[in-house]
């Protein structure tokens, strides 16, 4: 059953950190200059949003990397987990170690927290939360390449797997954003086109370049960790991380679609108002199934972390 | 044109996959002296193993039983200063008979192997 655990553990921590980061570089790169100048109310409403999931993921966040901690330790002694076992791992590992320096940074992500919900602070410096919590969220999920097989090899693995992380908190994370913004401005009572073209057209840029720098980080690691094209096939580490690449194709498919035919219908200047709200509509509909699937590849990426390449 | 970027990355990343490289993120046993399956003459002073990947010195272990299962070994199993593969433990004289070395490997990413294999002293 600690295996079943460990990897409901990893699943669930990654999917946090992924989340915690990517919200914040949603915001960053991509609303925050959509919504500056904006008075409509989507601009407020983006922003009690920004403070809902860092309530909401820092928590899950911490209790989920207690677990997996506790089950790590479990898995390296051998033995139940007992205080003088957990003290040997968090002292005496690499992963106690940069375990310590995680807690460290999620300690200065709570106290950022704490300052988004205090209005001085807010009226005085409305940038800086979301700036810190984009660089201590990127702490938080790029570090996670310490605490697996991202090390192993030289620091060209060990880069690739950060930055693998890093844009996979771009993309595909960055879609649930995307979907709560997109269906916010779609749902006004007067849906503002404008601001919904803008936000797709710095998603959709956002997204080639993350699309593109995931598939060579992961080509990287693969050469790294598996070695071999007959490995894919032969060995149960190489077999899920085959599911994984299909269903990413499938995903950067959906997101070609998006790409190539509803952007173009969406700022076309002849589209009709009721040609773009289907387009708009389809948008929704494709980007919900991209995260259907982003959610199935955390739960692999979780497994590949246990299995030997 | 716009299919070209796409076929040269699925060109890279199958000549990537094509050249062979190591694969091994557990850390299982490389090699050993005295050698897996060797006969040596005279007693070793140590016995070395080493391994794939770095190891967590607080959860690795290195024993040497001998053929009735009793511990041989003087019990100060360490990783060498400069290698973190690298797993010694010192040995007492030993007699002429069979041994068996017992591995327990945890590497820095924190996964746990174990195995054990024999060397013969003439």
């Amino acid at each position: 059953m600690t295996t079943e655990y460990l990897i409901l553990a990893r699943a669930v921590h990654f999917g946090a950190c992924l989340l915690f980061f990517g919200i914040f570089a949603f915001d960053r790169l991509v609303a925050a200059p959509i919504l500056r100048n904006d008075r409509i109310e989507a601009a407020h409403f983006w922003r009690s949003r920004l403070r809902l999931f860092s309530l909401l993921l820092l928590p899950v966040m911490l209790i989920s990397g207690m677990d997996w901690f506790v089950l790590v330790a479990m898995n390296m002694s051998g033995q139940l987990p007992q205080l003088e076992v957990l003290k040997t791992v968090w002292l005496q590992t690499q992963f106690g170690t940069v375990s310590q320096i995680r807690l460290l940074v999620w300690f200065a992500a709570m106290a950022v927290v704490a300052s988004m919900f205090s209005v001085k602070l807010e009226d005085r410096f409305p940038k800086s939360p979301a700036w810190l919590q984009f660089l201590l969220g990127g702490l938080l999920l790029g570090s996670l390449a310490w605490a697996g097989h991202g090390q192993e090899y030289s620091r060209w693995h060990l880069g690739a797997d950060v930055l693998h992380l890093l844009m996979a908190g771009l993309w595909p994370t960055g879609l649930l954003p995307f979907a709560i913004l997109l269906r916010r401005l779609s749902r006004a009572p007067e849906p503002a086109m404008v601001p919904i073209i803008h936000l797709v057209r710095r998603f959709s840029a956002l997204s080639l370049a993350s699309v593109s720098l995931l598939t060579l980080t992961g080509i990287i690691n693969a050469r790294y960790l598996v070695g071999s094209l007959s490995n894919l096939f032969d060995q149960p580490y190489g077999r899920w991380l085959l599911v994984k690449i299909f269903l990413f194709c499938v995903a950067i498919a959906i997101g070609a679609i998006n790409l190539l035919r509803l952007k173009p219908k969406l700022s076309a200047a002849d589209s009709t108002a009721q040609a773009r709200q289907v387009a708009a509509a389809q948008l929704q509909f494709n980007v919900q199934t991209e995260l259907v699937l982003g959610v199935i590849i955390v739960m692999i990426v979780a497994v590949l972390g246990i299995l030997p390449p | 044109m716009k299919n070209i970027p796409f076929k040269r990355l699925g060109l890279v990343a199958v000549l990537f996959l094509a050249l062979q490289s190591h694969a091994w993120a557990h850390a299982f046993l490389d090699h050993a002296d005295p050698k897996v399956g060797s006969i040596v003459t005279g007693s070793p002073a140590v016995v070395k193993a080493w391994f794939t990947q770095e190891l967590e010195p607080a959860f690795s272990s290195l024993q040497v039983t001998d053929a009735q299962g009793r511990e041989v070994d003087k019990k100060d199993m360490h990783l060498d200063d400069k290698d973190k593969k690298l797993m010694i433990v010192s040995l007492p004289p030993l007699t002429a008979g069979t041994y068996t070395v017992n591995w327990q490997a945890v590497s820095v990413d924190t996964h746990r192997t174990q195995g054990h294999f024999e060397f013969t002293v003439k």
